[in-house]
């Protein structure tokens, strides 16, 4: 008599592969620049009765200062230093269309379902936002770094000296691409003399996201792989930021019932609503959300070019 | 058999090369972004192997990115961009134009015509061709879409420069980083002050007077 051995079995009451019963998540930079204080939230447009808001920017603190007319001369009039930017909000979206055969079939809560589907509208608005947001980084007149040389120590100076030459106070943001990150690191090994690096722990990480790496010579670093590509590719531009470089602004189609009716308000940034196609055997999961971006004080902000 | 019209033309049927099903092209596994356009600020050059070519920047037409519209329209971004005294190059400079667009996973991918994505291994690997990218920042002087720089914003680099080269000559005795990059640096900025004088001398005509 023959053994009852696996490949007696096999294809019958044996299956080739069984299903882990959880999802290992595919590798992407899901950190969230958005709490950064280079960043300034400006409200949304909902019931604002456009689609744009303008910030203004006015010399109100110290851009006048007095002199000195004489005695029974009379001071002549200043007009006030002023300007503006505007943010215009747009739709950004993502669909995920499952069909009810796909569903049923699902194995793993919380996986490729309804919910899964769900929650990762949240990475993929915080993913456009990084995108939004980096590519503003060759905006700003004053650039620092080389074509073709690595961020070494003396770049990532030379950005802090030229904000500080504009008289940008507080704290100073700088948002890197991971290379860029990996050759300041580099660099500084070869570092001697009086400098800090300050790891980010667990509660800065909670409060500004998995991107945030920590604080160097007081600069908070943050790392985007969204950093964009320079000179056809050759470098990459990332960006030092003064407190309100950037500003932002958001807006959500409210109320909504969305996903597993729940009622989306105003101002959340992103609302998930499921979409029934009967016909078809279909379920879109569909997230949106409304948002602009845009450079707000260009003395606030320097670009950081470096190699590739 | 009688002649019909189908036959008249002796089945002169059009051909064109097979295409790959839609389920099975192959699309390059890179962030979808949005149409962009080459900018450019007085402010914005660099010194590459000896000479002072134009840094240049993106304005990308992502709806709600810097004043881009709802429907991707730039009008109201290259007002702001204009008022900052920086220049938009049309896409027409080049011939063919250099804003190049892909088929990706995830929507469209638009790179400059430089560069050339391949797929290595797994992974989407890029290829520049660097002399291109710099000719044709040349052209952009030589035909006049690029003013040749106010000296001050050169001096503004080199300064920086100098900075650079002062730290490290203060250190060198005591640091070999410094010193190994000393060398390096000082190179640099012979080669930006000798690139600004060639950029700044004029050319003098050879041809004879009348």
């Amino acid at each position: 008599m023959a053994n009852i051995d696996f490949a007696a079995l096999d294809g019958n009451a044996r299956v080739a592969a069984v299903l882990y019963q959880s999802i290992v998540m595919k590798l992407a930079d899901t950190g969230s620049l958005r709490n950064a204080p280079c960043f300034l939230n400006v409200g949304s447009v909902n019931g604002t009765g456009s689609d744009s808001i303008q910030v203004p920017v006015v010399g109100l603190n110290g851009t006048d200062i007095m002199s000195a007319p004489g005695d029974g001369v009379s001071v002549s009039n200043t007009s006030i230093t002023s300007s503006a930017a505007t943010v215009v909000v747009a739709r950004q979206a993502l669909r995920y269309d499952l069909t009810d055969l796909a569903r049923v079939s699902n194995s793993v809560p919380g996986g490729v379902d309804l919910d899964g589907l769900s929650n990762a509208m949240v990475a993929a608005f915080n993913g456009r936002f990084n995108q939004l947001a980096c590519a503003l980084s060759s905006g700003f007149s004053t650039q620092v770094g080389s074509t073709g040389v690595d961020l070494t120590t003396d770049t990532f100076y030379s950005a802090i000296f030229a904000l500080q030459l504009q008289s940008v106070m507080g704290e100073y943001d700088v948002i890197l691409h991971p290379q860029q990150y990996n050759d300041l690191m580099s660099s500084l090994r070869a570092e001697t003399g009086p400098a800090q690096y300050l790891i980010a722990n667990q509660e800065q990480t909670n409060a500004l996201g998995a991107s945030y790496k920590g604080k160097l010579f007081g600069v908070n670093v943050h790392v985007s792989s969204y950093v964009p590509t320079a000179n056809a590719g050759a470098d990459y531009r990332g960006m030092m930021l003064g407190n309100g470089a950037i500003a932002y602004a958001l807006g959500t189609p409210a109320p909504i019932a969305a996903a597993g009716g729940v009622i989306i308000p105003a101002g959340s940034p992103v609302a998930v609503e499921w979409e029934r196609d009967a016909a078809s055997g279909l379920t879109r999961v569909v997230g949106s959300s409304f948002l602009g971006v845009v450079e707000l004080e260009d003395l606030k902000g320097v670009g950081v070019l470096s190699d590739l | 058999m009688a002649a019909n019209f189908g036959t008249a033309d002796g089945g002169n049927f059009a051909a064109q090369p097979a295409s790959r099903p839609q389920g099975m092209a192959t699309l390059l596994n890179l962030p979808s972004n949005a149409a962009w356009w080459y900018t450019h600020h007085p402010a914005h050059w660099q010194c590459v192997d000896g000479e002072w070519l134009p840094d240049l920047g993106q304005m990308v037409a992502i709806p709600g990115l810097n004043r881009v519209d709802k429907n991707g329209d730039t009008a109201l971004a290259e007002v702001h961009l204009a008022k900052k005294g920086m220049t938009v190059i049309p896409w027409e400079v080049e011939p063919g134009g250099y804003c190049i667009q892909y088929a990706g996973a995830n929507g469209p991918v638009f790179l400059s015509k430089w560069e050339k994505p391949k797929l290595v291994a797994g992974q989407t690997r890029m290829s520049v061709d660097h002399e291109g990218y710099r000719a044709f920042c040349r052209r952009l002087v030589a035909d006049g879409i690029i003013k040749i720089p106010d000296p001050d914003f050169i001096g503004v680099i080199i300064e920086r420069q100098e900075r650079v080269v002062s730290e490290h000559q203060t250190r060198a005795p005591t640091h070999p980083g410094s010193a190994l990059a000393l060398p390096v640096e000082q190179k640099r900025l012979e080669d930006m002050r000798a690139a600004r004088e060639r950029m700044y001398t004029p050319v003098k005509s050879t041809k004879a007077k009348a």
